[in-house]
């Protein structure tokens, strides 16, 4: 499998081509932040199309890769189809996507249609709230079952992704790019749809407030 | 000071901000409750209890587990603090039948985080009366040498006011990428805290509804990280 990362704006990305269909790319790309994250590879988001994978974030993973800092035979180890699937599946932004879905059949929140929306303060009480609080206090709650249920089935793809990464083992090959290469325009022009909470925020957070540091010693 | 309240200042000593505000200091806590270690009082404010109970009265059954949800983040942070005083600035409860609906587990919760320090409850505008069953002291507004505490912001309020009522959020746009998080929100002379409840929302410091309540030149939003502060300056909100 192919994997190119380069560098472009001010994020550094990495496309991979596995050409498994957009809901297995989609389930890998959630498991490939999850790990990037805990590397410290600050990833920011990732885009799923038909045919590839594109990953960005705030380090260099390209380098990282080459260095062995973070060797792609982990990243790509078949073990993050076990825990960490559970592990972003209880915090992932799809999930919430889909449990706004449960929710709104159930008639816990109304959906906000044009011209009536409600400021935040008032209380079209944000589903994520209640998914937050769902999760911890009741975590067997029937919501969340029919939440999981539902992203398993229309989100995952888990099988299709199990047998992918088991080919692939051992043959990955990686091309570390100064620009943008032809292969991954398309997937490129896709970009901004799925985003990734945590220490990038923190991390974008951490600068803002540098700034006025920076600012105050001038 | 005890010596728990010593040891979890010392190590929670880099994650907290210290705000210079009407001429005392400030611990903006980021869980989002606010210090003054001069009088070892702490602040919660728009605690909105009962609000997923409120709801359902209403007919819209979200689940009731908010109250202990904020209880439990109440009792860590006095626990950290120690404070011999609190003030709960105002929207404590979500509705007027909110203290009666309360969970015996979360009134005895309450309650434990009440005995052996001074309450005062200030009023808000979902809570105008305050209930006498819980104990603790009711008040409009309460002055503190420089300090004012009311729950809504006054335009004509004179320095040192503290305020909630707006739940302040910040919002920041870098790389194309946007953060928005609950946040103080200070020029200096009038402080408008975070709203402390589970399932309060949060209205962006650059809505409307902040219009002539700051000096914009002077205003920063100090943010709530998961684990620090982060102080930002205004021009930098979006």
């Amino acid at each position: 499998m192919l994997i190119e990362t380069f560098p472009r704006g001010e994020r550094y990305y990495m496309v991979a081509y596995p050409f498994e269909g957009r809901l297995a790319h989609q389930t890998l790309g959630m498991l490939l932040t999850k790990r990037l994250e805990r590397a410290k590879a600050r990833p920011l988001g990732f885009v799923a199309t038909d045919y590839a994978l594109a990953v960005w974030g705030l380090m260099d993973f390209g380098r990282m890769f080459s260095r062995n800092e973070l060797p792609l035979s982990a990243l790509f180890d078949e073990d993050m189809l076990g825990d960490d699937l559970e592990a972003w599946l209880d915090e992932s932004f799809l999930l919430k996507r889909t449990f706004r879905y449960c929710a709104t059949i159930a008639g816990l929140i109304e959906k906000r249609h044009p011209g009536k929306e409600k400021s935040g303060r008032q209380m079209t009480v944000s589903s994520d709230l209640i998914y937050d609080v769902l999760r911890s206090h009741d975590p067997g709650h029937i919501l969340l079952e029919a939440t999981r249920a539902d992203a398993a089935q229309g989100l995952l793809d888990v099988h299709r992704l199990g047998d992918m990464l088991s080919r692939i083992k051992g043959r990955i090959v990686h091309k570390g790019l100064e620009q943008i290469s032809p292969l991954a325009v398309p997937i490129m022009l896709e970009i901004g749809k799925e985003s990734v909470a945590g220490d990038a925020q923190e991390a974008l957070l951490a600068e803002a407030a540098d700034e006025l540091l920076k600012e105050s010693m001038l | 000071m005890n010596q728990a309240a010593a040891s979890a200042l010392d190590t929670e000593r880099n994650h907290e901000c210290i705000l210079e505000f009407a001429g005392v200091q400030l611990v903006a806590d980021p869980a989002g409750c606010l210090y003054w270690p001069q009088e070892r009082l702490l602040v919660f404010s728009d605690l909105h209890l009962e609000k997923g109970s409120s709801q359902a009265i209403r007919g819209r059954m979200i689940p009731p587990y908010d109250t202990g949800a904020t209880l439990k983040m109440v009792r860590d942070c006095i626990f950290r603090w120690q404070p011999s005083s609190v003030i709960s600035l105002g929207d404590s409860f979500h509705d007027g039948g909110g203290e009666g609906r309360l969970p015996d587990t979360f009134r005895r919760l309450l309650t434990e985080c009440m005995t052996g320090r001074d309450w005062v409850w200030i009023s808000g505008n979902h809570d105008p009366v305050l209930p006498a069953a819980l104990g603790g002291i009711a008040a409009d507004v309460l002055a503190l040498g420089p300090l004012t505490f009311r729950h809504e912001p006054l335009l004509q309020s004179g320095s040192g006011e503290i305020s909630g009522h707006l739940h302040p959020q910040a919002r920041i746009v870098r790389r194309g990428k946007s953060v928005r998080r609950r946040c103080f929100a200070t020029d200096g002379s009038r402080l408008i805290m975070p709203a402390f409840g589970a399932y309060t929302g949060g209205l962006n410091i650059r809505d409307k509804a902040f219009g002539g309540l700051f000096d914009l030149s002077r205003l920063h939003a100090h943010v709530m990280g998961r684990e620090r502060i982060y102080t930002i300056d205004s021009r930098q909100l979006v």
